[in-house]
């Protein structure tokens, strides 16, 4: 790969590619690492990349298998799902509702299940064919869209959650609730 | 296919437009356009979609150096070493069988391959002047060579030139009617010597040959070559030397 390919694939892609790592890590600096990875990786093997037109579901395939690799060293990942924790969420002040509206939906997505939430991020983030997110996450087509429509489902019932209480800020994603609601806009 | 059956697909309909030559979409498409109540979901569904996209998109802010950040990875990450790389490893393996046919029929060829090698371990070892020129500063070292009329035109080991602030200074070796540079580092503790030569000093050692290790004086050393230079490197042990290499 020389220079101005991997300029070109570096400006076009490192967006998507930190936000699918970010959606998989959870945190800013776990996401940069893992994008830094990752075109570290396409600068050692981008030589051998024969179709150039493969570059981008070789760069989502590496940086999920680098993410993977990650996991199996840890000897555990923290991972709570909403119920268990709800109890001991603090009330919602203001502040934090004003927060929760620009980060709840992100919170939403990294709070799934991760076999529902990659399809969820690709889906979101990129622009990768199914039939290339399935050969990726090595499942059949028929499989994905089934991780996508639950993984939607927990999405949506999480956003519902964080928009329950009446001192919180509604989070106006759904059309129809949101011609209904007083507190916007 | 019934409603249920196209919504299941129709889910996955990206609000982008991205999706709507995918023929995998196709059937399910038609299906909304024909049937009403189909239709103001699919819409529903791709407003709130799109809607979600937007706000994740926000939500999650790409830090702004980095695309400078992965674009200078340019000047630090190094190429995979050819012995990694299969095609050129195969073709190595060939010339490494071809040179050791030659090198049993020509025997002379390994005395100037050992020489070179004890010449280079006997000033890895020499104390007084080990050095004529002490800096830890790369840039330094390579000016200093130049004003030696030496070549400063080869690449470092990927460990050395990561640790370049290890390096402790350099002189001009002899050998034979050849000069060879020699650059001091201390990594980790570990004292070892860089020793560049013009390959045409030793013009029977392969061009691009893996590190070649053999013990010399009590050191052990690797030679290989690459871009039309002979290297060496001097290190207590093989361990040593296999982590700079």
């Amino acid at each position: 790969m020389n220079e101005l390919d991997y300029e070109q694939a570096v400006s076009s892609l490192y967006e998507g590619l930190y936000r699918f790592a970010f959606s998989l890590a959870g945190t800013a600096d776990d996401a940069a690492e893992l994008t830094q990875e990752t075109f570290a990786r396409l600068l050692v093997k981008g030589g051998q990349l024969r179709d150039h037109s493969k570059v981008k579901s070789w760069l989502f395939t590496t940086l999920y298998r680098i993410y993977l690799g990650w996991k199996r060293r840890e000897t555990s990942l923290p991972h709570y799902e909403i119920a268990a924790v709800e109890s001991e969420l603090p009330p919602v002040t203001p502040e934090m509702a004003d927060k929760l509206e620009s980060e709840a939906v992100s919170e939403s997505l990294l709070e799934i299940e991760e076999r529902y939430r990659v399809p969820l991020a690709l889906f979101y983030f990129e622009s990768l064919s199914y039939a290339e997110i399935a050969e990726m996450l090595d499942i059949p087509i028929g499989t994905l869209m089934s991780r996508l429509s639950r993984g939607k489902e927990l999405m949506r019932k999480s956003l519902a959650a964080k928009s329950i209480g009446a001192d919180r800020k509604i989070i106006s994603i759904d059309p129809s609730r949101q011609k209904q609601s007083p507190h916007h806009e | 296919m019934n409603n249920q059956e196209a919504k299941l697909i129709l889910q996955a309909y990206r609000p982008n437009g991205q999706d709507a030559s995918d023929p995998f979409f196709a059937e399910a498409l038609e299906q909304a356009r024909r049937d009403p109540d189909l239709k103001k979901w699919f819409e529903e569904e791709t407003m709130l979609n799109g809607r979600i996209q937007g706000r994740l998109q926000a939500a999650v802010p790409v830090p702004p150096g980095l695309k400078l950040e992965l674009l200078a990875l340019r000047k630090t990450v190094r190429l995979a070493p050819w012995w990694l790389q299969p095609t050129k490893l195969a073709a190595v393996a060939l010339v490494l069988v071809s040179l050791g046919t030659i090198l049993l029929l020509m025997p002379q060829r390994t005395t100037q391959l050992a020489s070179f090698r004890d010449t280079m371990a006997r000033s890895s070892l020499q104390k007084q002047g080990h050095v004529e020129f002490e800096s830890h500063d790369i840039a330094s070292i390579q000016q200093w060579l130049q004003s030696q009329n030496m070549q400063t035109n080869f690449d470092l080991p990927a460990t050395l030139q990561a640790r370049a602030g290890t390096a402790q200074g350099c002189r001009v070796v002899d050998w034979k009617d050849h000069e060879a540079t020699m650059i001091c580092f201390i990594v980790n503790g570990e004292h070892m010597d860089l020793f560049v030569m013009d390959r045409a000093g030793l013009p029977d050692f392969p061009e691009n040959s893996a590190p070649q290790f053999a013990r010399a004086d009590g050191l052990m050393t690797a030679m290989w070559t690459g871009d039309g230079k002979v290297y060496l490197l001097t290190g207590q042990n093989e361990a040593a030397l296999e982590k700079i290499l």
